[in-house]
């Protein structure tokens, strides 16, 4: 046992407290085991192994204790777990101790007593307020080389772990009535009245035991402890079926429309989540009426040396003491401005601890806590103030000067600070509310709480205890009866009788040595006034400039502290100051809670085609097309390269027959009276003249004039079309198309409905195109060229089942695309294969797809990528001169009009065994590479296996005029510029007579 | 943000997109068309206070909705079908 | 080929059952499945048709209303899904023939997927995705909903409650994302013990 570790024997009382000394639980801290009880937190456990010193500080390294007992800890932050769940910047105070926990310091190198980083401290004139925008700002080279990595290495706290998240998350979403947020005294009345008249009511508490400070305070309530009433009241509402009390669970977030959101912490106290159930669950609460009783927190005071371990909260302290039967320290003494701390020093002279002195910086206090202290024989002094502590890692003296100007040293190893309560009023802030400064109350209020919320007890800025559950009790009934309840009258427990009068000091002006305010970013009182001088006087700005507010605590303990400071530094009152509002999360929420199911393969969801389980039977390789997977191109064994793979699918299908899965094009029915005069007003060319039986390509038009997609539309009847889109467009256009419907035209008598699911769809291509489906459909369908010659479409029964066929070519080959309800979508692809097996019949992916169409020189995403109008891509002639059609007016604008903008034409490598890459700009040869030179870019490149070289499609200025000439394709990215030819689009068989074949 | 659908009922903001202003977009025939669309696509009023916005229910009954939204508080007062009521 | 018979395919394979039973869930296979959609000023007509034709009013908010073997649920303003437990693909033009020309009618028989889901943890288990209140009291027998699920389009509506008076629910869904709903749905119920069966043969 170390020389060090003397000091840190086990404290604990031997009863009292809400801990199960039956159950005790072992558990590590840097690699050191220690005891504590089922009921601890890791904070109290800590303490009750004498441990104070338990991380150093972000900025200045400064040795740091436990705080406080809560969720505002700003102080206490740990590494948790190890390997894979760890988790670093947890708050000790807060983490429920389980048998096998272990727990690391931060920020500390090599150790957490020996910290290097301290020199930090000796440095500290040069990281004041604001050095980050002074220092590291010459030379400018030095920053992504030097500066940078250096400051990477110094940031933050913990290490997260980088191993993948072992655990699952969920997300919930519930209703209510009534949402309760906090499980105080205030939230218990509330929630009980709102839960007896019927309402359906959530209670969420962070604690895993409600009570909030009736656990940690020595009170009454009707006869019984505070506890007790509030263990009954809890089991009162575990009871009620309208009722869902979610412990462990922190409502961290307020938004629009009476939504809520909290994480419950379902597994965080378990070595290991129980069997399907989760780490953690976040809760999407939509409550017509919420009451907000987060309670009060405590504030410390500003003043020498307050950061140093064994310094607390008084509160903090009280709850040590009486939940967790931890005495904080073994000589103790109360600095104080307020009643409510002189508890503390009763509390722990009643467990047997010496309390030296209680100092008090009121000149006038309540004569009954003096005459008290008096009898149980305890100093106090009146007017008084600590100047400074003393001891290097933990408290060993404190410097007290008095109101006659007298100073003394005391030997004590914990003082109990409280600079008075602040309203936690963070949640009601999360709206815009601001809150406004109340000079009765010494503290701010929440004139206007949002919609919907009404807030009770000492959130309220009401701390008696009699008033928080009359308030809680009220909140709740008038919640219920808002909602729509029938509330019963019953009576209200009673509390016993407090002091909670109090005066706010904030600092100790006399201080010399480093006094903070904000503990967690280092921010002390020099750096407010050094704020204050450059003109960052602003609250908002403050809190920018010198970072108070800003650390994972928010401020909860040191925002008030720290504004009223430079309140008095600018001689403005605090309602003139104000105080900055709060943003969620209340509290950090882990990202698995937020990514819930949504992780890996189930981030978005995965759309199959019919066809999807024999492609994968044929070896396919598959693409993400938006939330689809479509084969890419199928591999024969032996094909090492896609290259070879795809040249080969289109070298098959150019010369016998290929099949090619089109399922997930967009495809909508558009039917009704004006089916055709609809299609008019939304593509640029007609479709009411469209013949029956007929499928004619159209471009569709965004409202600016630019081109949104392409497709072609079938006539099946003089009132039913079916529209196709592109794959990643079909959402898109189903709402554009619904926009013209509902907002444009809602005069006319059109009905439109997505049927891009119901039919499996098969592009066959190729010579024997024909010959196949003749074998296939037999006498089902007349598919000679007269019958339906190019461009055409027919409907038929096939095998009993509903069928159509429409003679459309993307490949420029002979081509039919053939549609069959898609849950024959499966034995129709196996009946086409086996129907072309003596053909040559081979399946083809996208990639081929691609190929062909760009051999072709058809237009496609790539090209119509929003930035296009339809002159740019040589579709200019398609749009009507007869009538009006969406982006019809601004596409005339001189800008879109521009002959010099980039057109579209084909290129080939001047050197025909040259690569070509897409994304390359053009540029004159010989010019130099700049914006002013380009010209164009590359948008679609393919290997073509007919041409046998490489092949391009992009933009350029003048395009269609420039044909023969010799440009650069440059990308500087990829260190590439090579020399291309600008040709035509079309490729292969420009006569287009396979098509006719 | 709820938005309460007349046809689905109160809904999570979720299930919807937003277009922008419900402002009706003018007629495309007259001399000053191009000018007046020119400034109702590009050009729009961002008032502090309620707004008539389009929103389109993508996630539900695929309605468009006109929704008076207070932009500076996010209260919604009420929605009604673009396309009038049906009949 | 052409005398064949084609074969169709349900939309999802049964899953991997576990303990607990506290949900069921299977395919309804089978069935017939089209959209219907009020043509201009023809709204009075058609419900005097349905009536007429079916035996049933047609709901005019997010409701299903069945008669025998037919069902219409309202996903629309005049927008329905209507159901049949046995016409199969054929429906779609057989309601249009009924219909004409007072609506226009699409089949949906291969579009969707229509799972049945119930178990006396049900509620507890869709509350993990669906963002709408399946409160018995919010959501009664026979009330519709379409909304988003798991990032999935999906249209719900409530069934008579079971003979072991738990609740029961279908789901009607795009075939293609109909693996990816059975993953969440799996994951969800996972706790509660989820129980893949069959459908009966009709």
């Amino acid at each position: 046992m170390s020389a060090a570790a003397s000091y840190m024997k086990p404290r604990r009382l031997p009863k009292g407290g809400l801990i199960d000394r039956s159950r005790p639980l072992n558990f590590t801290f840097d690699g050191e085991r220690y005891h504590g009880y089922a009921g601890d937190t890791l904070a109290s456990a800590l303490l009750g192994n004498g441990i104070k010193l338990v991380g150093r500080s972000f900025k200045y390294h400064r040795p740091r204790g436990i705080l406080t007992a809560g969720s505002e800890e700003p102080n206490a932050l740990v590494e948790l777990r190890s390997g894979a769940r760890r988790e670093p910047n947890t708050r000790a105070t807060i983490v429920e101790l389980f048998d096998g926990l272990e727990a690391q310091s931060q920020n500390r190198w090599p150790s957490l007593k020996f910290d290097v980083g301290a020199v930090n401290s000796v440095l500290s004139p040069f990281f004041a307020a604001g050095f980050y925008y002074k220092t590291f700002m010459w030379p400018a080279s030095f920053w992504e080389r030097v500066y940078e990595p250096a400051i990477r290495r110094a940031a933050g706290l913990g290490r997260a772990s980088p191993e993948a998240d072992p655990d699952i998350y969920e997300k919930l979403y519930a209703f209510c009535d009534v949402l309760v947020i906090g499980g105080g005294a205030a939230g218990l009345a509330a929630a009980l009245s709102a839960g007896r008249s019927g309402a359906r009511v959530i209670l969420c508490d962070e604690d895993y035991v409600l009570g909030g400070r009736l656990n940690g305070d020595n009170r009454e309530i009707g006869g019984e402890s505070g506890s007790a009433w509030a263990h009954h009241a809890s089991l009162s509402l575990d009871a009620l079926s309208n009722v869902r009390v979610l412990r462990r669970t922190t409502v961290f977030g307020v938004y629009d429309g009476g939504t809520y959101g909290a994480v419950e912490r379902v597994s965080d106290h378990l070595l290991v989540p129980a069997s399907h159930q989760p780490r953690q669950r976040l809760w999407k609460i939509v409550a017509k009426r919420a009451v907000l009783a987060t309670g009060a927190i405590e504030r410390h005071i500003v003043f020498g040396g307050n950061d140093r371990p064994g310094v607390m909260m008084a509160s903090a302290v009280r709850t040590y003491l009486n939940r967790f039967a931890v005495p904080a320290g073994r000589r103790a003494a109360i600095f104080t401005g307020c009643d409510d701390a002189w508890a503390t020093a009763f509390d722990l002279l009643g467990s047997g601890i010496p309390v030296e002195i209680i100092i008090d910086m009121r000149t006038e206090i309540d004569s009954r806590l003096t005459e008290k202290a008096s009898r149980l024989g305890i100093r106090t002094v009146a007017g008084a103030r600590v100047l400074t502590t003393r001891g290097s890692q933990d408290l060993k003296t404190i410097s007290v000067r008095t109101a006659d100007g007298q100073t003394s040293d005391i030997e004590v190893d914990l003082l109990a600070m409280s600079g008075g309560w602040t309203p936690n009023l963070a949640l009601a802030t999360h709206l815009g509310s601001r809150p406004s400064w109340s000079d009765t109350l010494a503290g701010f209020v929440l004139n206007t709480p949002p919609r919907g919320m009404t807030v009770a007890g000492a959130a309220q800025g009401s701390f008696a205890l009699a008033d928080t559950l009359r308030e809680g009790d009220a909140a709740g009934a008038a919640a219920a009866e808002a909602a729509g309840g029938a509330v019963q009258n019953h009576p209200l427990p009673q509390a016993d009788d407090e002091h909670i009068s109090s005066k706010p000091f904030w600092y100790v002006a006399e201080s010399r040595s480093k006094a903070f305010v904000d503990f967690q970013h280092d921010v002390t009182s020099n750096d407010i006034a050094l704020a204050a001088r450059e003109g960052f006087q602003s609250v908002e700005l403050l809190k920018r400039y010198t970072t108070l507010g800003m650390a994972t605590d928010q401020g909860k303990t040191s925002n008030i502290n720290g504004h009223a400071l430079m309140a008095q530094i600018t001689g403005r009152r605090m309602s003139q100051v104000g105080t900055t509002v709060f943003r969620p999360p209340y509290t950090p929420v882990a990202i698995g809670a937020l990514a819930g199911h949504h992780r890996g393969p189930a981030f978005k969801p995965t759309r199959l085609t019919a066809g999807h389980r024999w492609a994968e039977e044929c070896g396919a390789t598959f693409v993400e097309a938006g939330q689809w997977l479509r084969a890419q191109w199928f591999a024969r064994p032996g094909e090492t390269h896609w290259l070879t793979t795809v040249s080969r699918e289109v070298r098959e299908v150019r010369g016998k027959i290929g099949v090619c899965d089109v399922s997930t094009l967009g495809k909508i029915d558009v039917q009704g009276n004006d089916a055709g005069a609809f299609l008019d007003r939304v593509y640029v060319n007609m479709f009411s003249t469209l013949p029956i039986g007929k499928v004619r390509y159209g471009l569709m038009l965004r409202e600016d004039g630019l081109v949104m997609d392409d497709g072609t539309a079938a006539r099946f009847a003089a009132d039913h079309y079916v529209v196709s889109t592109t794959t990643a467009n079909a959402g898109k256009v189903m709402q554009h198309l619904e926009h013209a419907r509902q907002v444009l035209r809602p005069e006319l008598d059109v009905q439109l409905v997505s049927v891009t699911e119901q039919w499996s769809q098969y592009s066959i291509a190729g010579p024997h195109s024909r010959l196949l489906l003749a074998r296939l459909l037999g006498d089902a369908a007349d598919i000679s060229d007269t019958a339906l010659p190019y461009l055409g479409c027919i409907e038929f029964s096939w095998c009993n089942v509903p069928a159509r066929l429409f003679r459309v070519s993307f490949s420029g080959e002979l081509a039919y695309e053939l549609a069959v309800p898609a849950q024959f979508g499966d034995a129709t692809i196996r009946a086409m294969m086996e129907a072309g097996r003596e053909l040559g019949i081979v399946p083809y992916g996208t990639e081929a797809l691609g190929v062909m169409r760009i051999e072709k020189g058809h237009v496609a995403s790539n090209e119509l990528n929003g930035m296009t109008t339809a002159t740019d891509l040589g579709l200019g002639r398609m749009m009507s001169r007869k009538k009006d059609f969406i982006g019809r007016v601004l596409a005339m604008r001189p800008g879109l009009a521009d002959p010099e903008r980039p057109a579209l034409i084909g290129i080939k490598p001047a050197a025909r065994t040259a690569r070509l890459h897409a994304g390359a700009h053009f540029l004159a040869v010989g010019a130099k590479p700049n914006m002013g030179n380009d010209q164009g870019y590359v948008t679609s490149v393919a290997f073509s296996p007919m041409l046998e070289h490489w092949i391009g499609l992009g933009l350029i200025k003048n395009g269609p005029a420039r044909i023969g000439e010799i440009v650069r394709a440059y990308d500087p990215v990829r260190n590439r510029d090579t020399e291309v030819e600008i040709v035509s689009p079309i490729f292969f068989d420009p006569e287009g007579t396979r098509l006719h074949g | 943000m709820r938005i309460e659908c007349p046809f689905c009922g109160p809904r999570d903001a979720s299930e919807f997109a937003y277009y922008g202003d419900a402002k009706r977009r003018p007629e495309t025939s007259g001399s000053d068309v191009s000018r007046q669309l020119y400034e109702a696509v590009y050009l729009r009023d961002n008032p502090a206070g309620r707004h008539e916005d389009l929103w389109y229910h993508g996630g539900g009954c695929r309605s468009w909705l006109r929704v008076t939204r207070d932009t500076r508080t996010h209260e919604i007062f009420g929605a009604t079908f673009a396309a009038g009521e049906p009949s | 080929m052409a005398d064949s018979v084609l074969s169709s395919r349900p939309a999802l394979d049964i899953g991997q059952s576990q303990h607990g039973g506290g949900v069921t869930i299977y395919e309804l296979r089978g069935l017939g499945l089209a959209t219907m959609q009020t043509r201009k000023g023809q709204h009075a007509l058609l419900r005097d048709r349905i009536k007429q034709h079916f035996l049933l009013d047609l709901p005019m908010s997010p409701a299903i209303a069945r008669a025998g073997e037919i069902a219409f649920a309202g996903i629309g303003p005049n927008y329905w899904l209507a159901i049949s437990e046995s016409a199969g693909p054929l429906f779609g033009m057989s309601l249009r023939q009924i219909v004409a020309p007072l609506a226009s009618v699409s089949d949906q028989s291969g579009g969707y997927a229509v799972l049945r889901v119930s178990g006396h943890a049900i509620r507890d288990a869709l509350a993990k995705g669906f963002q709408i209140d399946l409160h018995p009291r919010a959501f009664e027998v026979g009330a519709a909903a379409t909304t988003i699920v798991a990032h999935i389009g999906v249209t719900i509506w409530r069934c008579e409650d079971n003979a072991d008076g738990n609740a029961c629910f279908e789901i009607a869904l795009y075939r293609g994302l109909a693996k990816s709903f059975s993953s969440w749905f799996s994951s969800s119920a996972a706790e509660f013990g989820c129980d893949w069966q069959t459908q009966a043969a009709p």
